[in-house]
């Protein structure tokens, strides 16, 4: 006989009453997961909640049930939306229930018995389906990611000094971003993330107390095992981590670190290297010529180490000192390693690499981290492979080559030196040959120089090469290699005494002349580390003098590895870049990244897209288009148009809850990118069903206030009519042609544009003519035809020929705005030239139509391209011009005129008196018009946006 | 003790540990052991120059094997065999540092792996801070074969669906094994003596050297000679100011340069050297004395024996169906399946018009 539903709420009541009393020691909070359940008592509470909906009783004796109920949901949550699965499969809720009582339920559950409670900010955002998702502990759509995460993470794991369940939660939460957003939602959880992941991968009990029910535990553990690939990734990770965080002295694989070397030898108070130093080196670039390349590290490390750096890296540009002014792309240092040729020297007294945009915590290790070693002389020691790379200690050994390199000219008399070619501007050049033997009086002059002489011990790596090694003394290692080191001197010598850091000395008799010993070090902690050679020259323990003679260092640079990463083309000969860095799926799929391959002449790449539902199921696998290596953003934006364009693709994005972009060249390798929709707590979602387009409002802000909504017809974009919430909460079909919908809840806000397959009136009714004789009727401000042209031009789009129709109303809407603030006959003269960008005639009209002295309109038109150098540079370039022909003196009102120009939404952005600048700038007709003079011929020249309406300079 | 003194043989064990390589107490250093440390460096260097990739490695082996010049030598070779079998990509005109100054570089392939015909994969690519991409379940199980890397399947596994998983880049064999357009000797000698025709004078071209067809086609060191009064075509090398010499098709008037062609051509993703070998092979088949092969047949299959190299696109079939077999006075060898035999037989006729030698 089943049991009913009141004494299913009496045991759930007993079980969560007794766990949080055994739980209540450790202060550990209690998720409605661990119900303890079976999945046919799942079934059969399932059967009675919805036999009770369909009954009209009271639901709150059985709150308790509910909340195992509703969390069930939670964990097969799939990261798309919650309520309509739930309702669907409880019939009677919509009627019966109310979000908001569920909610309340699980505040009841929170306070009796120190359940969870959501934190961060999605709970805030998504205040009520947090609650069901959260007491899920790791839905299952988040599982194998979590594997996947742990299993790149298995170097930090394993080397925790700590491993707390904080530690181990924020180790994740830091290190995991390349995982999905609701991934990272996840982990913002630090201690929670922490727990979970302590007891995968130990089964260990946390101060004899289980974090996580045990039977719940192992439904986990079971779940996550049957995701592909996770078994072998929680496998591999826990060989590398399970003794470890179980508190054995083991570090990796059985060897084991001598605790008091441990403690006492690394540098007192020396930072973690930052793994960012540039490395200088030279190539030959002619016979007796050279080029000076500088190798920036991959600063992936850095962003691992310092939270919120990744953000800024991946969304700012920076720039190489000496390497001219080109702004490389955000994200451009977060990929690999990169080199770049300086044809200017920068001297030591800058950072080598800038960022746009300030950064405290980065400026700080860039100031220190990337500048050249103090000057005014540089060594770099010529290799069998003829680069040459710095020499940072300055130490020249005899029978060896050297570049030096000077800011000052090369004193003469030195018959080692033989001046040489540099393509470098600012710095000299001369080839230093050593000769095997070198008298005093040399060896004083290359003092004069700079320079020290080596003679008699040689150290080096040994058996495997050491990253970064120049040769004389710098060496970078990975936590999980042994260094082995051979030793070798040229003049008898007794025995070395080594030394690491401030440990003991160890004595190793030294053989005869030319032959070597081998040492081996311990596996090393992260950090930098010294090795010291001294040797002693008679048996009587006679020590040399103190002196590169009779010494050798080496700086060990110890950083934990960089795990692999599938997708990422570290050196494989594909330079890819993307702007912005990792668009959302909505972004791409309105065209609005701009993709570039430089790669070897003769290959071909294949850019394709995946995209898939909310529970992974694949809609489409689709190529864009296979291009010939380079590929330009001229040929990306062709193939990609063509794409977007194919009706079939855009019924199926409305499908897509993510998807995937990659470029696959072959064995050059493979870049991919994760695509997720930006899932907003109030948002639009658009369906088509047989031909007709519904939109239906998603409102999971759980505000008590209703959403304000409304919508603009593509025919008049300006006049909004208010949309009732009640019908956009159950779905609106979206009457032809279509038009913009938005949604605003307190601070959150969506915007759609749909377009509608119907077309009427035939193949006229393909192009809408906006009406927008509103504007003037209405007398709407200048600042608010800006918010319209916002409200259009950021909306993402759905449905067939949207971009197209999309783009006339914002074109009309700024042909519009500058028409009110350049001039009626201005704007006729833009919307001519824009129909035939060609025409020499219409460029002509243009440029005599901009004002002013003949000469300032007619330098904007030779120079425009300047612009091009970027935001700073083409903002001085126009204001040099502005105020040269007496337009305008202020450059502040220069920069304010070419924004307008160029990308006007953007000013809304800004904390500036917009109001009074727009006012300001009417009365400056000639300076707005040749902004707009110069953003039109580089929009024309380059395809710009808004169909060429607008240029593409990045601000 | 933190400092422990180390045998060289102590070293070279650590070193294949830290490779992922069996242990091997006899201090020698075989050929997965110059594999493994190239695909390390280059993991740590690429991209770089070969001359860079060898001289790192051979550093680091000073004074730990008894093998003189021979490790050099090993090492060239294993790093070309890297070419082959794809490790490693020698990529030309391509732009590392400076956007306007194309080179050619060795680049690290990233993990990638190719399904062979008998369901086993050949692995392929580096990462940089990992021995191997693979887990230890899967590396432990990994066969060397020379300088290559392959993995067979368990029963029931299919291994290229957990190689996927875990994000190592399925390569297809037509796209790994791609070739230059099928062509007879006769096309591709007549297309390559056009565009030297259409070539400007070169000027002097100093301490050229140049493959002589008149000498035997099964020596191939001995073809080599620096021009004296010889007129005609010729696959030569021109020495640059620095890096290894230029491959390159010139035109000869009494021992004198009057053009030079530079291999690889504009816009084609063969090696200089692949596009010269491959040509030689076409004018050595036109003048009647077509470069051999020689097949011994052993159990399950033969070993082809070749005397002159091929083009990389070549040898890269044979990497796939076959296996790198121990060389009997020849330059290389193969060991190729029966069921291919026929196949791969017919391939060195038809694309490289290679006749059989009968010992």
């Amino acid at each position: 006989m089943p049991i009913p539903l009141h004494e299913w709420q009496q045991r759930l009541e007993r079980h969560f009453s007794q766990l949080a009393s055994e739980r209540s020691a450790s202060g550990l909070p209690l998720f409605a997961l661990e119900h303890g359940l079976t999945e046919d008592e799942l079934e059969e509470i399932g059967g009675l909640l919805r036999s009770r909906l369909a009954g009209d009783f009271h639901l709150g004796s059985q709150w308790l049930v509910w909340v195992v109920y509703a969390t069930e949901f939670g964990y097969d949550y799939y990261g798309d939306e919650y309520w309509p699965s739930f309702e669907e499969r409880t019939p009677g809720w919509r009627e019966r229930g109310t979000r908001e009582q569920l909610r309340n339920w699980f505040s009841k559950f929170q306070a009796t018995y120190h359940g969870v409670k959501p934190s961060g900010q999605w709970a805030g955002h998504f205040s009520i389906i947090a609650w069901p998702i959260t007491h899920a502990i790791l839905p299952r759509y988040l599982q194998g990611q979590l594997a996947k995460t742990l299993y790149d993470l298995r170097y930090r794991l394993a080397r925790l000094e700590n491993p707390s369940a904080e530690a181990v939660g924020q180790l994740l939460a830091t290190n995991a971003w390349d995982a999905s957003s609701r991934f990272r939602v996840f982990l913002e959880q630090e201690e929670l993330a922490g727990r979970i992941v302590l007891a995968l991968l130990t089964d260990r009990e946390l101060e004899g107390q289980s974090p996580i029910y045990p039977p719940t535990l192992r439904r986990l553990v079971s779940d996550l095992e049957e995701v592909q690939n996770a078994r072998e990734w929680l496998k591999e990770t826990r060989r590398f981590v399970a003794d470890r965080l179980k508190g054995t002295a083991a570090t990796h694989v059985g060897t084991s670190v001598d605790s008091e070397f441990r403690h006492s030898e690394v540098k007192e108070n020396a930072p973690a290297p930052s793994g960012i130093r540039p490395s200088l080196v030279l190539r030959r670039s002619g016979t007796s010529t050279w080029s000076v390349v500088l190798e920036i590290p991959s600063f992936a490390g850095l962003a691992r180490l310092y939270p919120g750096l990744r953000a800024f890296l991946k969304t700012t540009r920076c720039r190489v000192a000496g390497a001219g002014d080109t702004w490389l792309p955000a994200g451009w240092l977060l990929s690999s390693a990169q080199r770049r040729l300086l044809k200017s020297w920068p001297g030591a007294n800058a950072p080598l690499v800038t960022f746009e945009r300030p950064n405290g915590t980065l400026d700080q290790l860039l100031n220190s981290e990337t500048r050249l070693s103090g000057g005014p002389i540089w060594l770099c020691r010529v290799g069998a492979d003829g680069l040459a790379w710095e020499i940072a200690g300055r130490i020249v050994r005899p029978g060896r080559k050297y570049v030096l390199l000077s800011e000052v000219d090369f004193p003469h008399g030195y018959r080692f030196l033989a001046p040489c070619g540099l393509d470098c501007e600012g710095i000299n050049a001369a080839v230093l040959s050593i000769p095997d033997a070198i008298s005093s009086h040399d060896e004083n002059g290359l003092r004069q120089l700079g320079l020290q002489v080596a003679r008699t011990v040689r150290l080096w790596p040994a058996g495997l090469l050491a990253r970064g090694w120049d040769g004389e003394g710098h060496s970078e290692w990975l936590t999980t290699e042994t260094p082995c080191f051979g030793i070798v001197h040229d003049h008898p010598l007794h025995t070395y005494g080594l030394r690491l850091n401030n440990g003991a000395e160890t004595l190793v008799e030294a053989r005869q002349v030319g032959s070597p010993v081998f040492v081996k070090l311990p596996q090393l902690p992260v950090g930098t580390h010294t090795l010291s050679v001294r040797a002693t020259r008679h048996s009587d323990g006679a020590v040399m003098p103190p002196s590169p003679m009779a010494e050798g260092v080496v700086t060990l640079e110890v950083r934990e590895p960089e795990p692999w990463v599938p997708g990422t083309t570290s050196h494989a000969g594909l330079a890819i870049s993307l702007d912005p860095y990792d668009p959302s799926l909505d972004t791409f799929w309105e065209g609005d990244v701009e993709v570039s391959i430089l790669g070897p002449a003769g290959h071909h790449v294949t850019c394709s897209v995946t995209l898939a539902t909310a529970n992974g199921k694949p809609l489409l696998s689709e190529v864009i288009g296979t291009f010939e290596l380079p590929v330009t953003t001229e040929d990306w934006r062709k193939k990609l148009s063509q794409f977007l364009n194919n009706e079939r693709h855009t019924w199926t994005y409305l499908e897509a809850s993510s998807g995937k972009f990659s470029i696959r060249a072959d064995e050059l390798g493979e870049y991919a990118l994760r695509l997720e929709r930006d899932v907003k707590p109030v948002r639009w979602i658009c369906r088509s069903h047989h031909g007709v387009m519904t939109v239906r409002l998603v409102d999971d802000t759980g505000n008590n206030e209703a959403a304000h909504c409304r919508f603009f017809s593509l025919p008049h974009p300006t006049d909004p009519v208010n949309l009732d919430t009640e019908n956009a909460l159950a779905g609106l079909q979206v009457q032809p042609p279509g038009g913009l919908f938005e949604a605003k809840n307190g601070d959150f806000f969506d915007a759609m544009v749909v377009s509608t397959p119907q077309i009427e009136g035939g193949l006229k009714g393909l192009v809408i003519d906006p009406d927008l004789r509103d504007l003037d009727n209405r007398a709407i401000p200048d600042i608010d035809v800006l918010k319209l042209v916002r409200s259009w031009s950021e909306a993402h789009c759905v449905g067939p020929l949207v971009n197209m129709r999309r783009s006339r109303i914002v074109n009309r809407l700024l042909n519009h705005l500058y028409s009110r603030l350049c001039g009626a006959r201005w704007a006729e003269a833009e919307a001519s030239y824009l129909s035939n960008s060609d025409s020499g005639f219409a460029s002509q009209q243009l440029q005599r139509m901009v004002g002013g002295l003949p000469g300032f309109s007619a330098i904007l038109r030779r120079d425009y391209e300047r612009m091009h150098a970027g935001a700073d540079l083409g903002t001085q370039w126009f204001a040099e011009v502005a105020g040269r022909y007496q337009v305008c003196s202020e450059k502040g009102l220069c920069e304010f005129a070419l924004q307008l120009a160029s990308h006007p939404v953007n000013l809304l952005l800004l904390p500036i008196p917009i109001d009074g600048l727009l006012l300001e700038i009417k009365e400056k007709g000639v300076l707005l018009r040749g902004a707009r003079f110069v953003a039109l011929l580089s929009a024309t020249n380059r395809p710009g946006l808004a169909d060429g309406t607008l240029p593409r300079w990045k601000w | 003790m933190v400092i422990t003194e180390v045998s060289a043989n102590d070293v070279l064990r650590l070193c294949r540990g830290a490779l992922g390589l069996s242990d091997s107490s006899d201090g020698t250093i075989d050929d997965a052991f110059l594999a493994a440390s190239l695909r390390r460096a280059a993991g740590i260097l690429c991209p770089c120059s070969s001359s860079t990739l060898i001289g790192a490695v051979l550093d680091s082996l000073n004074y730990l094997s008894a093998e003189k010049g021979g490790i050099a030598e090993r090492l060239a070779a294993a790093a070309e065999t890297l070419v082959i079998g794809g490790d490693l990509l020698e990529l030309n005109q391509v732009t590392v540092d400076d956007p306007a100054v194309k080179g050619t570089w060795l680049f690290a392939a990233p993990p990638s792996f190719v399904e062979r015909p008998d369901g086993s994969v050949f692995i392929i690519g580096t990462v940089p801070d990992e021995a191997t991409p693979l887990p230890a379940s899967l590396s432990a199980r990994i066969v060397y074969e020379g300088f290559a890397r392959a993995l067979s399947p368990l029963p029931s596994e299919n291994i290229p669906s957990v190689l996927r998983g875990l994000g190592l880049l399925e390569l297809s064999k037509s796209a790994w094994l791609k070739a230059p357009k099928p062509e007879s000797a006769t096309e591709l000698r007549d297309s390559m003596l056009r565009r030297l025709s259409e070539q400007p004078p070169s000027g002097t071209v100093p301490d050229l050297s140049i493959l002589d067809p008149g000498r035997n086609v099964d020596y191939y060191g001995g073809r080599w000679i620096n021009p004296t009064n010889e007129s005609g075509n010729y696959v030569g090398r021109r020495p640059q100011a620095y890096g290894a010499p230029l491959w390159g098709f010139a035109s000869l008037v009494d021992g004198r340069v009057g053009k030079f062609m530079d291999f690889p051509l504009k816009g084609t993703r063969w090696r200089g050297c692949d596009a010269a070998w491959h040509l030689q092979m076409a004018i050595d088949h036109g003048r009647g004395t077509p470069q051999r092969y020689r097949r011994r047949l052993t159990a399950g299959g033969a070993c082809l024996d070749f005397f002159s190299p091929l083009p990389l696109w070549a040898q890269r079939r044979f990497v796939v169906l076959g296996r790198p077999a121990l060389r009997e006075q020849c330059m290389f060898s193969y060991w190729i399946p029966e069921r291919e035999l026929a196949t791969e037989e017919n391939f060195l006729r038809d694309r490289l018009w290679l006749v059989r030698r009968e010992d």
